[in-house]
């Protein structure tokens, strides 16, 4: 996992959490999901990429994922 | 600092400027090698360049990359309907298309967005509301129609995820909208600096009286007028509350500066998700600080449409963000947007702006509505200035008021002879959106337009 944000800083404990939750949901994406799960886990996922981007913790777009 | 922080974003809202660019730069690297992977237009555009991510080493390197306009982007949609070459994604890879409200009479662009976008587009808008005091449990209503003009769409789903109870005002009429404001005790409303003025009039005559509502915040977006002075006083006079301008467009998808709670005379641009530079409009080389000059934008948000340096034809006035003392590393735009390049009209010689004769107009209270109207008398350009005044008000006095306007429009626009002419009641335009006040009728045949 990465240690650093996009400026070289190290992450804090709430930014690995988080970046923790964020590679939990992209994994969860890539999975053959009933359409309950999918649709909400994709979602979810919109929201903390939001939220790992905007710390600068990562960039990038989630196309290939349908989010 | 936790839930009780000024900012929406702590982290990247107080770096300083050597490390916001860093930030910008590796954000920079990541879209533009994106954009040359994923976009037809992006593959092709940089080939024809000579242009590769790789030589992105500073942000100067930034101007490396020809800039985008809306005519690109139009021509593109023209050829490859319905959507061009810009988007990295087709309609089955998107959740949602808006428009843009055509006010160039080009007709309308299309703009895709994903799921994933859609949480960026209102994530700008949180960066407004909270910075400039929103906050749970106040009630906001959202005064817009709720169409395909992608307008306060962002600041609706903001509101909600920033926790406040929204009361979204869509298909109703001036009237219904005031007293709803009124009944549901909304402290916050978001509309276009014109419509809170056509709210503030439609109260009156209803015979309620808005500084007596609860309403602290008033969002303004969609017009210049936002950040004229004397536009946003009487605002806030009408209202009894402080009006705070934001402004974005179709083209990004939401917002790109909002001003803050210290009220600093203009808008922080989100420098996190974007690169805003300013250009001399002619020359394209950038002008330094406290010179005028064009909005050219590049965006980290959208992933269905990269936009690099795209000209916006907006004209700013960009001040290092020391000017305010709210703590932000973003810079400011001095008095918000300051006019559209495309919007000023020349008249025998002399560059007319809309906003600077709003600005004018707005001076005089008596005045409810006014409009310009540009013609062409033989080979000689004629202006007007129609005014519908408030009901009620003393018009023995017109004279005097017309001979004040004529004087001082003349005094803002180099001598230029400006006929004020006194319009009936209800004679002109009301706008709920973007307000076109400004006519030109010299290309167009007698008759066929106001």
């Amino acid at each position: 996992m990465t240690i650093e944000d996009l400026i070289g800083s190290p992450l804090t404990d709430t930014e690995k959490r988080l970046l923790g939750v964020y590679c939990e949901l992209k994994a969860l994406c890539g999975e053959d999901l009933d359409p309950v799960a999918a649709a909400n886990v994709r979602a979810a996922l919109a929201l903390m990429h939001t939220a790992v981007c905007s710390l600068g913790l990562v960039y990038e777009h989630l196309s290939d994922l349908g989010v | 600092m936790g839930s009780d922080s000024p900012y929406w974003n702590p982290k990247t809202e107080t770096l300083d400027r050597e490390r916001l660019e860093a930030l910008q730069l590796a954000k920079l690297r990541r879209q533009c090698d994106w954009a040359a992977a994923r976009s037809p237009w992006y593959k092709r555009a940089f080939a024809q360049s000579g242009f590769s991510p790789d030589q992105l080493r500073s942000l100067a390197d930034l101007r490396r990359i020809e800039p985008l306009t809306r005519s690109d982007w139009m021509a593109s949609q023209a050829e490859h309907p319905p959507y061009g070459e810009l988007p990295t994604i087709d309609g089955a890879g998107a959740i949602r298309v808006h428009t843009t409200s055509g006010t160039t009479g080009q007709g309308p662009l299309r703009a895709l967005d994903s799921r994933k976008d859609w949480a960026w587009i209102a994530e700008m808008w949180c960066y407004a509301l909270w910075g400039c005091g929103v906050r749970p449990p106040d009630t906001a209503y959202v005064a817009f129609g709720y169409g395909s003009f992608i307008g306060f769409w962002g600041l609706h789903y903001a509101v909600e995820k920033v926790g406040v109870l929204n009361v979204p005002g869509g298909a109703q009429s001036t009237e219904a909208r005031v007293r709803q404001i009124v009944d549901f005790e909304a402290t916050v409303v978001a509309s276009t600096p014109t419509y809170a003025l056509r709210l503030a009039q439609e109260a009156h005559s209803l015979g309620l009286d808005l500084r007596e509502s609860a309403v602290e915040r008033v969002i303004l977006s969609g017009e210049p007028a936002g950040s004229i002075p004397v536009t946003k006083a009487l605002i806030e006079e009408q209202w009894g509350a402080k009006a705070f301008d934001t402004a974005g467009m179709t083209e990004i998808g939401t917002i790109m500066v909002f001003e803050c709670a210290h009220q600093p005379g203009g808008t922080h641009i989100i420098e996190d998700h974007f690169i805003e530079e300013v250009l001399d409009p002619d020359s394209l080389a950038p002008v330094g600080y406290g010179e005028r000059g064009e909005r050219v934008v590049t965006s980290f948000g959208r992933g269905a449409i990269p936009l690099l340096r795209y000209r916006t034809a907006d004209l700013v006035c960009r001040v290092p963000a020391a000017r305010c003392s709210c703590g932000r590393g973003f810079d400011i735009y001095e008095g918000g947007i300051l006019g559209r390049a495309d919007d000023m009209k020349l008249v025998r010689g002399t560059n007319v702006y809309p906003r600077a004769i709003e600005a004018v107009v707005r001076e005089h209270l008596e005045v409810d509505e006014f409009q310009t109207r540009i013609t062409r008398d033989g080979i000689r350009d004629e202006i007007t200035l129609l005014v519908e005044l408030k009901p009620g008000w003393d018009s023995s006095r017109w004279d005097r008021l017309a001979d004040d306007l004529h004087r001082e429009l003349g005094l803002a626009f180099e001598g230029l002879n400006f006929r004020i002419e006194c319009a009936r009641a209800g004679e002109l335009p009301r706008f709920e959106l973007k307000a076109k006040r400004t006519v030109d009728l010299r290309d167009v045949p007698m008759g066929a337009a106001r």
